[in-house]
């Protein structure tokens, strides 16, 4: 039995057409007082699509996550998700829509006061509280399976490698079945072998929940592999889109910069 | 100024003026914070569940240390008072005497600094830590509200744990006084907790215990708030939780002088 075809149907607001945009940015800016991290950035996420999006050191690519997400406020602009202006919801509305959106922090954030099943019952017994302990084991061991750690329910976050907390957050996140998950840094401190696990599970869940995703990252490895497009933050603006390949065929230096750490 | 001293001239007075405002923004933003605990208490669902897990946790914890130091404070107490009390003649009064000290003041202010200093350090380093781990970040993305579950959950239990905390430190250190009681006068059980009984009144009890809801409240409040805000990597977590201590005990010492001079009005009237 799918245990995923039990969760109730939580899609929130947009019925997305064929080729609409799932997360639409459009001329956001974001400064910390004098320093402007986001000066008019604009860009698109489309149903089942990977998006990584590259850019220096403190350009701001984990900023514009959290505009997105609704941690961070944004000064001006408008990030539409779903459908819904991200600015214009209130608490509620917005945690509602948060259940659409996966998230996976750069240092997994797992909850280290709980085992790894007690971190997958946490969002479900919040989101979904009428349901029955038996589907959600089922469902917890399914999404466990799903990122190759169904052995591991019982272990608490300290007992697990940088690779396999990746891992567990992953599952997660994806236990809510979100439209779009975020990635800040799937790959930093993590070895060769392992990073390519993770991006593997990547394209995975793409393949298999049919979710939309972007990707931070400073992983070349990373872009080339798990991403259909990629953007390129550069001093706040979107400054090129497009495949991996077709951007290495650009002869600009910025974009050549970024390029040739691969 | 002398020369080679830490600071020149006009700078001294610089320092203690930032350090004055620092202060006031300080109190103004836990201020802010406590303001906030007060309107997403009220705001539904409560988290029953975690109110439960969090008062066991708070409450189960400190039980040992609590009945330790409150039974070793009534033997010290005792031991102390006896012979001067002998000197007057007046031994039999021992144990309403250290009944009255114990339960109107050493007992609810010596818990409550043990509870400043272990449940205090204990939610300012794990809201800290949670903070610079981003789990208080997972947890809003996940469509949760942190300060909710967090915050709220551990204020209450904090408030509502330590008058019971502070009835078994009291409940300690009448043993410990029975003990030297008993040992060095020869006094039963039932005579001693007859006597300490007797030199108790409503007075005494009430004002006492009503203080350690608020002593509970600080105590939450301020290991939350420096948990939860705390900044600055690793070493952020040290400081929330080394300030939560000191802050929470100086705001139980500040919440007893205003708790005795209202009372003291209730008995001059």
């Amino acid at each position: 039995m799918n245990a995923l075809a039990n969760i109730p149907d939580t899609t929130t607001v947009l019925q997305n057409g064929p080729g609409s945009a799932l997360l639409e940015v459009i001329e956001v800016y974001k400064a910390f007082g004098s320093l402007k991290v986001l000066d008019g950035f604009s860009m698109k996420l489309f149903s089942g699509e990977n998006v990584a999006i590259v850019g220096k050191s403190g350009s701001g690519k984990s900023v514009l996550l959290k505009c997105i997400i609704g941690l961070l406020p944004y000064d001006s602009g408008i990030i539409r998700v779903l459908g819904q202006d991200v600015s214009q919801l209130d608490q509620r509305q917005l945690d509602r829509l948060r259940t659409e959106i996966g998230f996976l922090f750069q240092g997994s954030a797992l909850y280290d006061s709980m085992t790894v099943r007690e971190n997958l019952q946490f969002p479900l017994r919040r989101h979904m509280d009428k349901m029955q302990n038996q589907v959600e084991e089922e469902l917890i061991r399914e999404t466990l399976a799903s990122v190759g750690l169904e052995h591991t329910i019982d272990l608490w976050p300290e007992e697990l490698s940088g690779g396999m907390q990746r891992r567990i957050a992953l599952a997660r996140t994806l236990i809510l079945r979100p439209q779009i998950i975020l990635y800040d840094e799937p790959t930093t401190g993590l070895d060769p072998i392992t990073s390519r696990e993770i991006i593997e599970l990547i394209l995975d869940i793409q393949k298999q929940y049919g979710t939309a995703s972007l990707i931070i990252t400073h992983d070349m490895q990373c872009v080339r592999l798990a991403s259909d497009r990629m953007v390129i933050l550069h001093e706040g603006k979107n400054y090129a889109t497009g495949s991996y390949g077709d951007l290495k065929k650009r002869n600009d230096p910025i974009i050549q910069a970024f390029l040739e750490t691969s | 100024m002398a020369p080679g001293s830490k600071y020149q001239e006009g700078q001294g007075w610089h320092f203690a003026y930032s350090k004055v405002v620092q202060f006031f923004q300080e109190v103004g933003e836990m201020a802010l914070f406590s303001g906030r605990f007060f309107r997403t208490f009220w705001q539904p669902p409560f988290e029953w569940r975690e109110f439960i897990n969090q008062s066991y946790n708070l409450g189960n914890k400190s039980i040992f240390l609590v009945s330790l130091t409150g039974f070793i404070m009534g033997l010290v107490l005792d031991l102390q008072s006896r012979p001067t009390m002998m000197e007057f003649g007046a031994v039999s009064w021992m144990p309403s005497m250290v009944g009255i000290t114990i339960v109107r003041e050493m007992g609810p202010m010596v818990t409550a600094l043990i509870c400043a200093g272990k449940i205090g350090s204990s939610i300012g380093a794990e809201l800290g830590s949670m903070r610079v781990t981003e789990q208080i970040d997972a947890m809003e993305v996940s469509g949760t509200n942190p300060f909710k579950f967090l915050v709220v959950t551990r204020v209450m239990a904090a408030t509502f744990m330590l008058p019971l905390l502070v009835i078994l430190g009291d409940a300690c250190s009448l043993g410990g006084s029975f003990l030297v009681e008993n040992l060095k006068g020869n006094v039963s059980f039932h005579l001693y907790f007859n006597q300490v009984f007797e030199g108790l009144e409503m007075g005494d009890i009430v004002p006492s215990t009503i203080k350690t809801f608020f002593f509970g409240a600080a105590i939450g409040l301020v290991g939350c708030y420096k948990g939860y805000t705390s900044k600055k990597g690793t070493a952020g977590v040290g400081k929330a939780s080394n300030s939560a201590v000191v802050v929470a005990s100086v705001l139980v010492f500040v919440l007893d002088f205003i708790a005795v001079l209202i009372a003291d009005l209730f008995y001059e009237l």
